[in-house]
């Protein structure tokens, strides 16, 4: 009966159905997602006035647990001394070092070279934190709280509720919207259009806005990889900049307000986008 | 009366005639008659361009010209682009000394015009400026332009598929040098747009041949192409579908690390195995972690209880001595 109701409510979060008829009958090969993050977009949500509006849509689509952030949007300073803002979310590795040094295999690629976590299989040993070169790895160190509802539902590694305590968690680059069809939920509600979402495989990538051909794209503007010497082939590309395309100046020294929880945004199964807009 | 008329008449041509022909006016300032084009000369020296700085009207037509003129430097060769209108002028050098671009300022604001080549006297060669000011008198119009696009197949099997670009004036003459561009209508993600594919420029008898490799699966490839206007032409466009008999290849195949598979039992082995050993074996090889932790586990477990029962044994037996010599 409570399972019952649970599943459509989480459903209708997008996190359990099945990937739908239209993602797959376009092409039969399989996705290679990428993220491409155009920080000439990105200002940190400052001249909005709001809190990064991408950490706050994770939160609330995978009711992160309280002081956690799946996606940071970090401050950085260039050689000179002027800032820019990188958000920094799972890097999605293809030579992954936390799916090499987990001992019991619950770190792993899916087919579409999403790195997951079957937290079923999370022995919470916290080699895979150690060996993140991005720091991209949070630890439940007690019982998560999640949404009401939650912990009768069908979890999977694409879709991680209920959180679970002594387990390790991070960015699955919303592996159950992009099975869907649908962006991952930061570049989903980036006000900016920062944040594009590609396939290697068919070379195309989109921010909700515009398409692009993904590797004309990287080329033309300059793209980078965070930590790239490092041989671990990420799977995030940042094109360089300071938010210029919306006017920021790099002597702008506001900061970005502090993103609210999935609780203070009120989510909920039901209703997962909460108060966020 | 007739005087005063006839007085301010002259007057008039008077000062017309001085305007147009006082030596301190420069000649691009002036207003340009619609098909008269503004005519400027930039000599290309040792130390930059001269005049540096050149200013036209809105709207006007303008024949900009590049002449080489440097003293110690006979070996320098340039190609002057205007930025901005996206021209470039044929190479110039001590042989071909002039190069001219003819456009019309259909934009206002400050460009600028450098060489594209990595010359000596690169970096005097870099600051050239267009100054187009707002408004002015200048009606000029431009000139339509006709493109035609052929492809070589019209359906793909995922292989490469040949366009061939022509662009003509309305009296047949070739457009050269024009950049013309290659979208594909597609929709991604839910968002369905023209994502631009590719891009090709004509050659001097207005034709290009470019190559269309498909990497997006979709039933039917509708590509636009398109020449966006450049000079004094204007654009066009024109559309061509190609139809998709199979499935392109991927355009990216990630390289092998090391762990994404587990190894395979040798094929010796695997020759008649039952199905469930080589089962076993995959399970076993995707979980060596946890394999090889019970392993040491049990194998400690199994010392130590060794360890205990010989100890045990060895307690037993001293007792047992004395029995014997009985």
């Amino acid at each position: 009966m409570v399972a019952g109701l649970a599943a459509p409510a989480l459903i209708g979060a997008g996190g359990l159905s099945q990937p739908s008829a239209d993602s797959r009958s376009r092409s039969t090969r399989r996705r290679q997602w990428v993220l491409v993050i155009d920080l000439r977009k990105c200002e940190g949500c400052v001249t909005t006035g709001k809190p990064p509006q991408c950490v706050e849509a994770c939160n609330v689509e995978h009711f992160v647990p309280r002081g956690q952030e799946w996606i940071r949007v970090l401050e950085m300073k260039d050689l000179t001394g002027h800032t820019y803002f990188l958000p920094r979310p799972c890097m999605q590795c293809e030579n992954a070092p936390c799916v090499r040094v987990c001992p019991v295999g619950a770190s792993y690629h899916n087919e579409e070279g999403v790195v997951l976590i079957d937290h079923r299989r999370c022995i919470g040993c916290r080699l895979c934190m150690a060996a993140c070169p991005y720091g991209a790895r949070v630890f439940n160190w007690g019982q998560p709280e999640n949404p009401p509802g939650a912990l009768f539902a069908d979890y999977r590694p694409e879709y991680p509720v209920p959180h679970l305590k002594g387990t390790v968690e991070k960015c699955m680059l919303c592996a159950h919207r992009t099975q869907n069809g649908k962006l991952p939920a930061c570049a989903q509600a980036c006000p900016m259009f920062a944040i594009y979402l590609g396939d290697l495989t068919e070379d195309v990538a989109t921010n909700g806005k515009e398409v692009v051909q993904l590797s004309t794209f990287l080329a033309e503007n300059h793209a980078f990889r965070l930590r790239e010497e490092l041989g671990t082939r990420p799977r995030v590309w940042y094109v360089p900049g300071h938010g210029q395309e919306y006017g920021r100046d790099v002597r702008d020294t506001r900061t970005p307000k502090k993103p609210r929880s999935w609780q203070e945004l009120g989510a909920t199964l039901e209703n997962p986008h909460g108060g966020h807009q | 009366m007739i005087r005063k008329v006839f007085g301010l008449r002259l007057f008039a041509v008077f000062v017309t005639v001085l305007a147009v022909f006082w030596p301190g006016l420069p000649g691009p300032k002036q207003a340009a008659h619609a098909d008269s084009p503004v005519k400027v000369r930039v000599e290309v020296t040792d130390v930059g361009f001269k005049p540096a700085t050149v200013e036209v009207e809105q709207g006007q037509l303008v024949e900009l010209t590049f002449v080489w003129a440097h003293q110690a430097y006979p070996g320098e060769e340039h190609i002057m682009v205007l930025e901005g209108y996206r021209l470039e002028t044929e190479k110039i050098n001590a042989g071909h000394r002039e190069a001219t671009i003819r456009f019309i300022a259909d934009r206002s604001g400050t460009f600028t015009f450098k060489c594209d080549l990595d010359c000596e006297l690169h970096q005097y060669l870099q600051n050239g400026v267009l100054k187009v000011r707002p408004g002015g008198g200048g009606g000029a119009s431009r000139t339509p332009t006709v493109l035609r696009v052929t492809p070589s197949a019209d359906t793909t099997d995922g292989k490469g598929v040949d366009l061939t670009v022509m662009l003509r004036d309305p009296s047949g003459g070739p457009v050269a040098k024009a950049e013309v561009k290659f979208y594909l209508e597609t929709e991604f993600v839910g968002t369905k747009g023209l994502m631009e594919v590719g891009r090709v420029k004509t050659d001097d008898r207005g034709l290009a041949v470019w190559e269309y490799r498909p990497t997006v699966g979709q039933p039917e490839h509708r590509l636009t192409v398109r020449f966006e206007g450049m000079g004094i032409y204007d654009e066009s466009q024109q559309t061509v579908i190609i139809r998709q008999v199979s499935t392109p290849p991927a355009a990216y195949v990630p390289a092998p690390v090391g762990f994404e598979k587990a190894p395979r039992l040798p094929a010796t082995l695997a020759r008649g195995a039952p199905d469930w050993a080589v089962s076993a074996w995959s399970w076993a090889t995707n979980n060596w972690g946890p394999l090889t932790i019970t392993t040491l586990v049990l194998g400690v477990w199994a010392a130590m209880a060794r360890a205990v029962y010989e100890a045990l044994r060895g307690l037993s037996g001293a007792e047992t001595k004395p029995s014997h010599r009985r």
